[in-house]
């Protein structure tokens, strides 16, 4: 589904991404780890397609297609969804009118008709109960006040409402207690098919034990050292990262 | 060779229909008058001149005003329709509503034209629109009476190269409660100048609610001055909406003569092409206990350009007042511009008083969070647009305005 190849990126003249490789199949959990500032948000950021990073090399091809060619739009009518490690609060805009828009502005891609008042609100209330978001939040203006764990939620509850084909959360379960990280990997594990993919970004382990991954990656210093299965989870958060950069001097 | 003033001394004259809006020896004090320029602190940024000097001795057009479209949808209240200053009565729709008169100023009498006694700001525009005043409204409400219904006047004009005059007096007595809304608006295309004076005079505990909203065409040239007079415990707000025209220019004073008044200045401009749009307003506090806010929020776009001065003045034995004033304007492209320039001027000690003035781009991140959810690069800039405005436009509570201005603003998005 997802092909990365040699991926370089750059921000103010400072290389982040390095190279990066990764493949994503249909079906997959992928989880990526590593070290504050090592360049995870970067990499989510790229695939999404924030334009304040410049590739500066490599290709992703997803679905068959080239995705630096495309508008962030394009991506997420294509499919992609970015869950943001810090969702942006817009002040004005109702939470709703702004789920419709998307999905309508989708759905003309599609050459769809508009989706039917009753039908989102079909929607809103099957998907928001999945996330157990409260009803007055979708009302409200997006993220404005929403707490931390509120804003993670909406995230959720956003991707479900635009089914997604490839899923990258940023974190969501960072400032998630404990109930609420079960109700997200409730939410993201019951939108998970054979036909999606899901990158999860994250520092824990305990949220891959909810969100349990096919493959864990460690990226460090903008590349991917290490690759793994589930276990590589586990051993992380038992002796930190320390000893990958050990062996990454050793090479 | 005449000078700029004589040139449209002579223009108005012609116009004249109105007379006793302005003392008889005021010829003299028009012809003084020089034609503001750029070294005028208060023309700074505005290029009258330039507007002053184009011809303007076109033809006004009576018949055929065509205002269909300014209309408001189901609209039950009293339509006053002006074209080109003229009262239409065949075009206007208003019944005489126990304690409310509405004439055309034409028949006011004298003594009803001396109510309005808002001698506040003097000046060219003030003088020329009183020399030559080709009619208006005039509106008064009793004592005691609370107008049931909204007045909705339409100030039409018709006719290429033509100026018009035009003057309204609104006289709110004691306790007296009115809605009036006021739709300034040109045969579209229709190169226009209007020089309009609005003179409001609010007497104790009155209450008087103002929504201006400027929709001329593309070559339509707007010299506004309102000018309020507030006595104790009465209330003055104005919603002043700015979509259209290719030159505008608001001039607003409120005079707050009275304690525990409340004053309330609200504005959006959504500027684009070419278009030039001047604020300035002023809020001069003269008694104790009142309360005053202002908000002005604009759109800038293409090479469009805006100005915004607000002054609030406290005097000396204005204590315990509270005033506010906020102006924040956003550019949408490089050629835009904008100049701010809020201003606090306190004589007195104990006063609470904020102003501020901001100006930037759209949120780069909010529209990134957007698009990242399949919402176009442009829908997503008229979403933002939208809600930037949002909180001024929450601010005007007359649903036909409020919804007129929302489709107005969708328009404005849409070519
Ligand atoms: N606008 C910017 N200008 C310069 N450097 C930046 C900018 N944005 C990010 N960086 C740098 O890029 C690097 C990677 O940041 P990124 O957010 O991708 O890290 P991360 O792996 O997501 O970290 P965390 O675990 O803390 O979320 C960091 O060193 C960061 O300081
Ligand atoms: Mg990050």
């Amino acid at each position: 589904m997802l092909e990365i190849k040699e991926l370089r990126a750059e921000i103010a003249g400072k290389e982040i991404l390095k190279g990066i490789n990764l493949s994503v199949g249909a079906g997959e959990v992928h989880a990526v780890m590593g070290p504050n500032g090592s360049g995870k948000s970067t990499l989510s950021a790229v695939l999404a397609g924030r334009d304040d990073y410049e590739v500066t090399g490599g290709e992703v091809v997803y679905q068959g297609k080239d995705l630096l060619d495309m508008d962030p739009e394009e991506r997420a009518w294509e499919g992609v969804f970015l869950a943001f490690q810090y969702p942006v609060e817009i002040p004005g805009v109702s939470n709703l009118n702004f789920l419709k828009a998307a999905i309508n502005c989708k759905r003309e891609h599609l050459g769809q008709e508009p989706i039917s008042a009753k039908e989102f609100l079909g929607m809103v209330k099957e998907k928001s109960k999945l996330v157990e978001l409260d009803s007055k939040l979708a009302n409200r203006a997006v993220n404005e006040g929403f707490s931390g764990g509120e804003k993670k939620r909406n995230e959720i509850f956003q991707m479900a409402m635009l089914e997604p084909s490839l899923s990258l959360l940023d974190e969501t379960d960072s400032g998630l207690d404990i109930d609420a990280l079960r109700i997200v990997a409730n939410g993201v594990n019951t939108l998970k098919s054979s036909n999606t993919a899901t990158v999860v970004v994250t520092h824990y382990q305990r949220l891959l034990d909810y969100i349990v991954p096919d493959y864990v990656h460690v990226l460090f210093d903008g590349r991917i050292v290490k690759t793994g299965g589930k276990e590589l989870a586990l051993e992380l958060e038992e002796k930190g990262y320390d000893w990958i950069k050990n062996e990454q001097v050793e090479v | 060779m005449a000078s700029v003033i004589e040139n449209l001394v002579n223009i108005a004259d012609k116009a004249r229909r109105v007379s006793g809006l302005i003392p008889s020896d005021s010829l003299e004090r028009l012809l003084a008058n020089n034609v503001p320029s750029r070294f005028d602190e208060e023309w700074k940024y505005t290029n009258v001149g330039k507007v002053l000097k184009q011809d303007w001795t076109g033809q006004a057009v009576y018949d055929e005003a065509n205002i269909e479209r300014f209309l408001f949808n189901d609209f039950d209240g009293h339509l006053v329709v002006l074209v080109n200053g003229t009262l239409d009565l065949s075009l206007s729709s208003f019944s005489q509503e126990d304690g409310l008169t509405i004439k055309p100023l034409v028949e006011a009498s004298q003594e009803e034209l001396a109510l309005k006694t808002v001698e506040i700001q003097q000046g060219l525009f003030i003088d020329l629109n009183g020399h030559g005043c080709s009619g208006g409204v005039f509106l008064h409400v009793d004592k005691g009476v609370k107008v049931s219904k909204p007045v909705h006047i339409i100030n039409f004009l018709n006719g290429e190269g033509s100026m018009t005059q035009s003057r309204n007096i609104f006289v709110i007595e004691s306790f007296g409660q009115c809605d009036v809304i006021e739709t300034f608006c040109n045969e579209s295309g229709d190169r226009t100048f209007r020089n309009s004076v609005a003179d409001f005079v609010v007497k104790d505990g009155g209450q008087l609610q103002y929504d201006k909203v400027q929709q001329d065409g593309i070559a339509g040239h707007h010299v506004a001055t309102e000018r309020v007079h507030q006595s104790r415990d009465s209330r003055f707000g104005i919603n002043s909406i700015t979509l259209g025209g290719k030159f505008v220019r608001n001039n607003l004073e409120i005079v707050v003569e009275g304690e525990n008044c409340h004053s309330e200045l609200n504005g959006v401009y959504l500027l684009k092409g070419k278009q030039h749009v001047d604020n300035h307003t002023k809020v001069d506090h003269r008694k104790a206990h009142c309360t005053s806010s202002e908000l002005y929020k604009g759109i800038i776009d293409d090479q469009s350009t805006g100005v915004f001065n607000g002054k609030v003045l406290v005097r000396e034995n204005a204590q315990k007042i509270e005033a506010y004033q906020h102006n924040s304007n956003v550019l949408l492209s490089d050629f835009a511009a904008i100049n701010a320039k809020p201003e606090l001027e306190i004589y007195a000690d104990d006063v609470k008083c904020s102003h501020g003035s901001t100006t930037g781009q759209l949120d780069e991140e909010a529209l990134f969070y957007l698009r990242s959810r399949g919402i176009s690069e442009s829908l997503a800039k008229q979403i933002l647009v939208r809600a930037f405005v949002s909180e001024v436009i929450e601010e005007i509570k007359n649903l036909y305005v409020k919804d007129k201005v929302a489709e107005l603003i969708d328009k404005h998005f849409s070519v």
